[in-house]
């Protein structure tokens, strides 16, 4: 697979601060997948996001969007559209008091002819399921319908990549599932490619690979079953891992010799009823 | 220390507006001294109403809100008096802090109280332990701080007004996994040796689950559950359709028990789900 | 509460009046204004409040809500009423005590009471059936002019729909900051001025801190799609008037004309 996103020994930090957030990151983002990125508050996950679209540029090293080094002037506009983001608070992202306008403001920026950014609008909203709100007011949605309109107006500049820096954060777990059902069909239709940051272990076990960040550094990186089987080592960083695995590592502790990689309710369900049937034979 | 009874409250929100809203609808509850009660329930359900009734920031539609017997909208001294008893901690209270210093900012709400200095002074460094606040931090000014530090500050700032019940909204909201534990433990730890009793607003199951003894839930302005844990978690059906998670251990038990083990109704977390399911191995291995 | 304050809220519609074009709006609002001031007396201003109330009932805005509008300016129009009420002279129709009532000053205050409200409810009017969105715009396009004088027109738009994008939400901020330190004991109702405008600074550097937070979100969040100020910026709605408005406009023109003729005459 092609890599979209390129980031090549990058260091960053911030003018005022004399420690680097990250430190000698190296990390390809192929084409179509979702990459969870994980870590504890504070461990530079938020930096790397904004590394990828230019909101910031790296001290050193280099990032690059589909080969176009993010640090040029010119390529600014062209990678951001290319990269779409969407952050913690709701709130604080939506520009215009009506939701249509808000999905139109990265087409108007962008200078596209006003009927193809009806069209935008109304196929962005279609796709997060907010068409009927197109003429509310922001202000009155739920927190997950608020970000699932932050959602649609990303998706209006049309990007390859949609990058959710703790998207769910501030959302009860209603609109929880609600943003994260948004992004799954999204990745369905049209294969996007995902780069989801959290700190909800739950929400990463949908992902073909899991990178932990920690201390500005990439401590952790493969598939969820992979990363969550080193459930000490998770917990040594300030972060956890699901009931499922949990429970499948208790079981272990205890002597049993269980895989840690059910990560999914049913599947976890199954490898444990698998146990009774062994033992009840 | 006194109990807390609510009495066929009603209140209702904007009223005689077209956003006319009943959020609480004959709500009747109590709260006995010492108690640590989870109230659960999604958003728009009442909580929010329900907490602000405690301590008399809202006025009840109908009904009454007792505390030690005495209706707290007896008289203003009497209201502004239940402020201090009844401490509540808002959702994201770091946004609240305001003073040039965390010591300053803690000692807020007992100044209001006209207490004292040495009394404020031992106040303010008792809760910022309990709410686990270094010292060192007294003299540094909040707004600099990272977010846990200042939803601790915050914490601490109620925690000072030494009240009876503590009640907090959404306490863990946006932190990380190692940040909620360590919160939770100073909650407990400060529960544990003040006796008060605690009012804790989540939407984590989890936290409920390991938390509380008696978990409220309500839907529509109405307490629709109120049990232990164990008998709250053993219907997951209608936690469900209430729009609410079951904790992942609960959800797990119960994908086994429609495989056919046979397990108790009332596991919700992963270290008794192990140890069950261990027993029962053992049980059948005999 | 803070939350009942209506000023500045739109209510979406799909009226004739929720149509027009947000210029042609702009301009009936200054022609009303300019007409309002000109009345003097019984007939003209009858004239403009027809004309409104016209307005009022195409937009299907119950009046209820322009009169909830009116409540936080009740103190001013009181206060304009008793002046013209008590110290207007003329042929006196009641005394009492110190008070005394001209015919002048009855006539006098009736009509600036209603030229008051006529003026409130013509501006709430604009307010409840244009979006804000829109109202910058028409302005954006109004004073487009002004560019050519470098007059920053684009970056007023855009700072003004922001700022009425974020009212609701500060409001419902105050509202919480104000609660939470209510919970600690704050007390914002008793005590002289002095404590009293104190006793908000527990309010005032919260809101603060978080409103500069917020801007700072914001403005990010507009870097990512791509804002890069007002050149090159197109719009999915542009403005264009129709027959409608244009047909609105040349009544507006008629009623001021229709007024000045009034006043003219003395009527």
């Amino acid at each position: 697979m092609d890599t979209v996103i390129s980031i090549e020994n990058v260091s960053y930090h911030y003018p005022d601060a004399a420690e680097n957030v990250l430190k000698n990151v190296s990390l390809a983002i192929p084409a179509g997948s979702f990459t969870a990125i994980l870590g504890h508050n504070g461990s530079g996950k938020s930096t790397l996001a904004k590394l990828c679209n230019a909101i910031l540029i790296p001290t050193e090293g280099r990032v690059t969007v589909n080969g176009l080094d993010t640090s040029l002037e010119d390529n600014l506009i062209p990678v951001r559209r290319t990269v779409g983001m969407v952050f913690q608070n709701p709130d604080n992202q939506i520009v215009a008091s009506v939701v249509e306008d808000d999905v139109a403001f990265a087409p108007e920026n962008l200078g596209v002819e006003s009927a193809e950014i009806r069209r935008r609008v109304d196929d962005a909203l279609r796709r997060v399921g907010m068409y009927e709100f197109r003429l509310h007011a922001p202000h009155l949605l739920s927190g997950g319908q608020k970000q699932r309109i932050a959602i649609a107006g990303v998706l209006a500049m049309q990007p390859k990549i949609l990058v959710l820096d703790e998207p769910t954060a501030m959302l009860d777990p209603l609109g929880r599932k609600e943003v994260l059902s948004t992004v799954e069909e999204l990745r369905a239709e049209t294969g996007m490619t995902v780069l989801l940051i959290t700190h909800h272990m739950d929400e990463c076990i949908g992902a073909d690979r899991v990178i932990v960040v920690s201390d500005g550094q990439l401590v952790m990186d493969g598939a969820p079953g992979e990363v969550f089987s080193r459930v000490e080592e998770l917990r040594a960083l300030g972060l956890d891992v699901p009931d499922t695995t949990e429970t499948l590592y208790e079981l272990r502790k205890a002597g049993l010799d269980l895989p840690l990689d059910a990560l999914t309710i049913d599947a976890c369900a199954d490898v444990l009823a698998g146990l009774f049937t062994k033992s009840a034979e | 220390m006194p109990d807390i009874r609510l009495e066929s409250l009603r209140y209702v929100y904007s009223r005689g507006t077209p956003f006319e809203k009943v959020a609480l609808n004959d709500v009747t509850l109590d709260i006995p001294a010492g108690q640590y009660v989870a109230l659960l329930g999604h958003t728009g359900s009442g909580k929010s109403t329900l907490i602000q009734q405690l301590n008399g920031l809202l006025t009840p539609t109908a009904g009454r809100v007792l505390y030690d017997g005495e209706d707290i909208h007896r008289s203003k001294e009497a209201l502004r008096d239940i402020r201090f008893r009844v401490g509540l901690v808002f959702q994201y209270p770091e946004y609240q802090l305001f003073e040039e210093t965390v010591y300053k900012d803690i000692a807020f709400g007992p100044g209001n109280m006209r207490l004292p200095a040495a009394e404020i002074e031992e106040r303010v460094r008792k809760s910022a332990h309990f709410a686990g606040v270094d010292e060192s931090l007294f003299d540094a000014s909040p707004l600099e701080l990272s977010g846990g530090q200042k939803r601790r500050i915050a914490i601490a700032g109620v925690m000072a007004m030494k009240p009876d019940v503590l009640v907090l909204d959404e306490p863990i909201a946006g932190l990380d996994p190692a940040g909620c534990r360590s919160l939770l433990e100073n909650i407990k730890r400060y529960h544990r040796s003040t006796g008060c009793t605690i009012v804790l607003v989540t939407h984590e199951m989890n936290v409920a689950a390991t938390e509380a003894e008696r978990l409220l839930v309500m839907r529509a302005g109405q307490i629709a559950l109120d049990g232990t844990p164990q008998e709250v978690f053993s219907r997951p059906e209608e936690l469900r359709s209430m729009g609410l998670d079951i904790p992942g251990a609960a959800a797990l038990a119960q994908a086994l028990r429609q495989r056919g083990v046979s397990l108790p109704e009332s596991i919700y977390s992963p270290k008794y789900l192990a140890k069950t399911l261990l027993s029962r191995m053992g049980g059948v291995s005999c | 509460m803070l939350k009942d304050i209506t000023l500045g809220q739109y209510f979406p519609g799909d009226t004739l009046v929720h149509r027009l074009d947000p210029r042609t709006k702009l301009i009936s609002v200054v022609l009303d204004f300019i007409a309002l001031f000109t009345a003097n007396n019984w007939l003209s201003t009858a004239v403009v409040a027809l004309t409104l109330i016209l307005a009022v009932a195409l937009s299907r805005i119950k009046p209820r809500a322009l009169l909830k509008g009116m409540k936080p300016l009740m103190f001013i129009v009181v206060f304009t009423a008793v002046l013209n009420l008590f110290y207007t002279e003329g042929h006196v129709i009641a005394q009492f005590w110190i008070f005394r009532i001209t015919s002048e000053g009855l006539r006098r205050t009736i009509l600036m009471v209603l030229r008051i409200f006529l003026l409130v409810s013509c501006t709430f009017l604009l307010t409840y059936t244009t979006s804000p969105l829109q109202l910058t715009d028409g302005l954006e396009q109004l004073l487009r002019p002004l560019k050519k004088l470098r007059f920053p027109v684009h970056e007023l738009a855009m700072m003004m729909s922001i700022a009425l994008r974020f009212i609701p939400t500060l409001i419902e901020e105050t509202d919480k900051i104000m609660s939470a330190q209510k919970a600690r004991g704050a007390d914002f109702e008793t005590g002289g001025l002095m404590r009293r405008a104190r006793a908000l600074l527990p309010v005032l550097v919260p809101l603060f801190v978080s409103a500069l937070r917020r801007a700072d979100e914001l403005a990010t969040a507009m870097e990512c799609r791509c804002y890069h100020g007002g050149e090159g910026r197109t719009r999915m709605k542009t403005l264009q008037m129709h027959t409608a408005d244009h047909l609105t406009l040349l009544f507006w023109i008629g009623v001021l004309c229709c007024v000045i003729v009034l006043k003219r005459f003395g009527l």
